[in-house]
């Protein structure tokens, strides 16, 4: 686990190299928290990995202004056992009840922003597992989707696609 | 509505907590690129995919560039939904009219017996998506006749862009000047009739070829194999015996026969078999895993 070591500084200043820290990186989270990585880590996150590359390495201090210190160490727990070559079923399955779906969105959004190919594509499954066969209102909540549809257009749509609502579970209430 | 707010490389001037994040954004979701939309819908069943039009108008257009076309019962309609081809073939049509962009693969399984109009329909289907440089495509049909297979249409063997090839209860005559898959690199087939003479052709011609698989295939006696790239070779049901020809990658190879040959007819086949067995362990020199099936051990 990451050391966690909380700032008073803004993302701005630690933007320089700290030739102490030089060995891990400082990944620093929208709200301001800084998390110590060793470079390994980094590496599976290709955003940060690129931002280090096209710097030669001088900055070592990454500001991740999209991911919040609540989702972050999901991310480097996910990395850090990737990189031991222990992503296993087991470990998929624990690690996805800990997540609420809140959670899940948050995450797979810094999955994609990191650019974690491997965290992309297990949350994609994860999504789906947790939208298939669920009704349109279900699905638009499970989003936060606005329907910009007037009730006739979606009528129609409803009516035009009428072969894809087979199947679909009666909600519940249970949706977090 | 859909508010998207790109945060990179913008300085920041007050503490941002995720709670903010969440309340000036509410579907971040709905504003990701395509590619990672296709993403999550690639893991869905195309009706579940499809139906996330009606989610938004945001959403409308988003599975039509789904990479993956997969249509067999259960992923077109509940499992126990009983619906006649013809609705089928219309929802079919329907996706590819849609569709834009790459399809990397198309999959048709129908395990309920295709009659003459349904064929015409699947001979349409593969016409149009040669042209659309599909890279897998698998399809497992079941013709009404129990002796007839369905023919691949001959536009099918001008599609060079495919990489992926499984086709089920088909009949495999190529055009004259049909020169095989220049990018194949896995090829299965199952229930399959073709001659001995297309076999070869085929298999001659995907230099790149790394996987086979055959399962039950008619016309084949000799099965004669070509292929300087096969990795993985499995074979399951009749034949004399297998040469292999300028094939020195093998891996793996799984032999079985489900048959129940007559005790005098085993005996007979097997001694040549077994020949040919011992030839073969002398020249594979990257061969880690060989797997004979039970009808040959008795020997």
């Amino acid at each position: 686990m990451a050391e966690e070591v909380s700032s008073q500084m803004n993302s701005l200043s630690i933007s320089e190299t700290n030739p102490s820290s030089s060995a891990t990186i400082s990944l620093v989270s929208g709200d301001d928290i800084v998390f110590k990585v060793e470079p390994t880590i980094a590496k599976e996150m290709e955003t940060v990995q690129s931002f280090i590359d096209e710097t030669d390495g001088k900055i070592t201090t990454i500001p991740l202004p999209n991911i919040s210190s609540h989702d972050l160490p999901y991310v480097i727990e996910y990395c850090e056992k990737s990189i031991a070559g222990k992503i296993t079923k087991e470990f998929e399955a624990e690690f996805v009840k800990k997540l609420n779906n809140e959670e899940v969105k948050e995450l797979f959004l810094a999955a994609n922003y990191l650019n974690i190919k491997k965290l992309l594509d297990f949350l994609s499954q994860v999504i789906a597992d947790r939208i298939a066969n669920k009704s349109v209102e279900y699905v638009r909540r499970y989003f936060g989707i606005e329907n910009d549809f007037t009730p006739e257009e979606e009528a129609k749509l409803r009516e035009e696609l009428a072969w894809t609502f087979t199947g679909v579970d009666p909600d519940d209430e249970d949706e977090n | 509505m859909c508010l998207c707010i790109n945060l990179k490389g913008r300085k920041q001037k007050k503490k941002l907590t995720r709670q903010t994040v969440i309340e000036t954004v509410t579907d971040r979701i709905s504003c990701l690129p395509s590619h990672v939309i296709d993403h999550i819908l690639s893991y869905l069943p195309i009706r579940e995919a499809v139906r996330t039009s009606v989610l938004s108008k945001i959403w409308k257009n988003k599975w039509y560039t789904l990479p993956n076309l997969v249509f067999d019962r259960q992923g077109v309609f509940s499992e126990d939904a009983l619906v006649n081809q013809s609705k089928l073939v219309k929802i079919v049509d329907h996706v590819l009219l849609v569709h834009s962009g790459p399809i990397n693969m198309f999959k048709f399984s129908e395990y309920d017996l295709i009659d003459e109009v349904l064929v015409s329909d699947i001979d349409r289907w593969i016409l149009h998506l040669t042209g659309r440089f599909i890279i897998k495509f698998v399809l497992e049909v079941l013709m009404e006749e129990k002796e007839e297979y369905y023919k691949i249409p001959w536009c099918l063997f001008s599609c060079q862009s495919l990489h992926y090839l499984k086709l089920q209860w088909c009949w495999l005559k190529p055009p004259k000047e049909f020169g095989g898959f220049r990018n194949l690199t896995s090829l299965d087939l199952n229930l399959v009739t073709m001659t001995q003479d297309v076999f070869e052709n085929l298999i001659s011609g995907c230099p790149l070829l790394e996987k086979l698989k055959l399962t039950e295939v008619d016309g084949l006696t000799q099965i004669n194999i070509h292929a300087p790239n096969l990795k993985i070779f499995e074979v399951f049901g009749e034949f004399e015996g297998i040469r292999f020809h300028n094939t020195f990658q093998l891996v793996t190879v799984i032999v079985d026969s489900r048959l129940n040959l007559s005790p005098e007819n085993n005996l007979r086949t097997l001694h040549g078999r077994s020949s040919k067995l011992l030839d073969f362990f002398d020249r594979r020199p990257h061969l880690q895993s060989l797997v004979i099936g039970s009808c040959f051990l008795k020997v």
